[in-house]
């Protein structure tokens, strides 16, 4: 049994999460709201929230790669029988019935996948995108574009980065999904967020070594997941961190 | 300490961030502030290769494999001893051996016993062995009581075999004394260790009683060695400090300030190229570059590409390229886990080298070529000083550009000094080169991490 130590009123307070969750809820909640960027360490919940909070109508999500085309999300003519049809992509397909698109790894994309991004970001008076079949495509009323990534938005071109409505810094997972995790093992998945990135870990790991603590027993299970080096160590912080001081 | 004495070297490429403990899981109290991990391999002027400043929030440990006791050890330190040790009025290197021994015992107690490898515990049999043919035995004693709760005991104690019953019987009963109080304490306390106030009462007992024990069998009273290169605490796997400890506050003038007006000569340069075993990892593509679709070639990427231009193959770009040279002087603090991270980041350079000196020569040292890099041992720098800043300078204006310079800018050389001559034609050539320079890892795996990203298509 872990006996929970006397505080020292000269120690340092737990400065507690740093980012403000419900502010994050009620941003991909508002009907002002179009587009944002948010960004944030991985295992946070930001690709998680931008697809389960908010959403009003259809929801399309993408994820880019280097070698993604902008046609892949404005969409593009297919050979059907003997001649081509047009397909929309998702960028299309939301913006036409207000819907979110949600594009994961933003800075990931190709200079080409990032100038078509301009149109969709733009505000609803002038945001337009005319299609090579000729069609002008306006984005519906509820329309929301939400892109994700690790990296700050500095590592966007300047004209992309200040067509963002919002920009949201995700440092910690949702408190909600902390309450997921097994009573063992949520103090020190909470110490464990902030660290530097050579060490941090994510929600994700400490949801695999729960998955896994049973079948494995808990040493087995940090070694699993993280690898027989970091895994003992972590497994050793573990058990003296549970120890009575 | 050398890491050979954790074992072998593997085979594969070992990442030192792997072997990275985690003190912040184990103080008592959640602090939003992380602790700073700095690797000990490669410094011979360290007293001991773990050691750990809960004030500070340092902790200093071996990151190769192996070394986990070390860490381990230390970890014990962040949970169960004080933030500072007290002042004593007597040598308070009997405090950091019983305050081992205290959180050794401790460590057993809750199923985490110090298993040292078999390297250890030869170093700490070799070790107890040079303190009793130098007739030192207060150091064998604290040695022997710091090493209680470790799989190093035995040997330890075996080594006093060949000693008169006489001095068998004082190391035998001193070293079970302390062991028997710090157990009957941890027990009547219902805790995994003994207070601290425990271990510090028999600090004192022990300073008190055994120093004229020590002198009646003709033994030196204190501890030869002075206290800052002490390994009392933490010091299983360490001898005495060589003379490298004292060195290193002798540094010489360096850095923002003008220099000397005389001019002083740069050091000789040796530029040596190490092994490069491991490939590169790719950042994001980077180190090949992002493709173009084109019409011609021989694997379609790009199918739906064919109604619109036909462009359905993708062309491959070129390698981005560029040099990265890292001051890897004291003044840098940059140990191996350091350039291994700046390694990483630089990933779309064609070539990094590091640099570093000692008194009248240097070693500039690639790293990483062609899309190959060093095992981290071969990162451990070469010296403490800067030596050879202009020669290397000179060499990195004639790499291929963009050319990327990490250092703090000060610039030294033969004796670590430096000159307005020598600053001033240093920055010549970082001028007419376009040499750009960032000071810390942080700024330089950014800017490397940036030109990465938008590499684009060569």
């Amino acid at each position: 049994m872990t006996v929970p130590p006397k505080r020292n009123p000269r120690d340092p307070k737990d400065s507690g999460p740093t980012t403000d969750w419900g502010l994050v809820e009620k941003v991909l909640r508002s009907p002002n709201v179009r587009t944002v960027y948010m960004w944030g360490p991985p295992g946070c919940g930001k690709t998680y929230a931008a697809y389960y909070v908010g959403v009003r109508g259809a929801l399309y999500a993408i994820t880019l790669t280097e070698d993604t085309p902008a046609a892949e999300i404005r969409g593009h003519y297919l050979p059907v029988d003997n001649g081509m049809e047009w397909r929309n992509g998702p960028a299309t397909t939301a913006m036409l019935e207000g819907g979110r698109l949600v594009i994961n790894e933003l800075t990931h994309g190709s200079s080409d996948v990032l100038s078509i991004m301009h149109p969709l970001l733009e505000n609803p008076d002038t945001a337009r995108l005319t299609l090579p079949t000729g069609e002008t495509v306006r984005p519906a009323s509820g329309f929301q574009l939400i892109c994700t990534d690790n990296l700050p938005p500095e590592e966007l071109p300047p004209a992309l980065r200040d067509r963002f409505d919002c920009i949201l810094h995700v440092r910690e997972p949702h408190p909600a999904a902390l309450t997921k995790l097994d009573e063992r093992l949520r103090g020190p998945a909470a110490r464990s967020f902030n660290l530097e990135p050579e060490r941090r870990i994510s929600l994700r790991g400490w949801f695999s070594v729960q998955r896994l603590m049973l079948e494995f027993g808990i040493k087995g299970a940090f070694m699993a997941v993280f690898g027989p080096a970091r895994g003992i160590l972590l497994h050793d912080s573990f058990i003296l961190g549970e120890a009575q001081n | 300490m050398s890491s050979h004495a954790y074992g072998y070297w593997p085979a594969y490429r070992s990442v030192p961030a792997h072997h990275m403990p985690y003190p912040e899981l184990v103080e008592p109290l959640p602090n939003p502030d992380p602790y700073s991990i700095i690797d000990t391999v490669g410094k011979p002027w360290l007293p001991t290769n773990g050691m750990t400043s809960i004030q500070e929030r340092k902790i200093l440990v071996p990151l190769v494999e192996g070394a986990r006791s070390v860490a381990l050890h230390e970890l014990a330190h962040v949970k169960f001893s004080p933030k500072s040790l007290p002042k004593v009025d007597f040598d308070i290197r009997y405090l950091m051996a019983v305050e081992d021994a205290r959180i050794n015992l401790g460590l057993v107690w809750i199923g985490l016993p110090l298993m040292l490898t078999a390297g250890e515990i030869a170093q700490v049999a070799r070790l107890a062995q040079q303190d009793l043919a130098e007739r030192d035995l207060l150091a064998y004693v604290l040695r022997a009581i710091a090493a209680q709760g470790t799989n190093a005991e035995e040997a330890m104690l075996r080594e006093l075999g060949s000693q008169p019953e006489k001095v068998r019987d004082l190391a035998y009963s001193t070293i079970r004394r302390v062991r028997i109080a710090l157990l009957r304490a941890r027990r009547s306390r219902k805790s995994p260790v003994a207070s601290f106030r425990v271990a510090r009462r028999l600090a004192a007992e022990l300073a008190r009683d055994l120093e004229p024990q020590l002198e009646r069998l003709g033994f030196p009273r204190r501890l030869p060695f002075p206290l800052q290169l002490a390994g009392a605490g933490c010091c299983l796997g360490h001898g005495h400090a060589g003379p490298h400890a004292l060195a290193r506050g002798r540094r010489g003038a360096k850095g923002s300030g003008e220099g000397t007006p005389e001019d002083c000569p740069s050091g000789e340069m040796r530029v040596v190229v190490a092994a490069l075993p491991h490939c590169m990892p790719n950042l994001r593509g980077s180190a090949r570059g992002r493709g173009r679709a084109t019409d011609e070639g021989s694997l379609p990427r790009y199918m739906h590409r064919w109604p619109l231009d036909r462009a359905i193959f993708r062309r491959r770009a070129h390698v981005r390229g560029g040099t990265v040279m890292v001051d890897t002087s004291g003044s840098m603090s940059l140990d191996a886990a350091g350039i291994d991270s700046i390694l990483m980041a630089s990933s779309g350079a064609a070539l990094v080298a590091m640099y570093s000196g000692t008194e009248k020569a240097g070693e500039l040292r690639i790293v990483a070529r062609d899309g190959h890099r060093a095992d981290p041992k071969d990162l451990v720098p070469f010296g403490r000083g800067n030596i050879i800043d202009e020669p290397a300078l000179e060499w990195l204006a004639h790499q291929g550009g963009p050319r990327l310079w990490i250092s703090d800018g000060g610039v030294t050389g033969v004796g670590d000094t430096t000159s307005a001559a020598l600053q001033r034609r240093c920055k010549e050539i970082v001028e007419r080169a376009g040499i750009r320079r960032v000071k810390t890892v942080a700024e330089a795996a950014a800017f490397l991490a940036r030109g990465a990203s938008h590499a684009g298509v060569a």
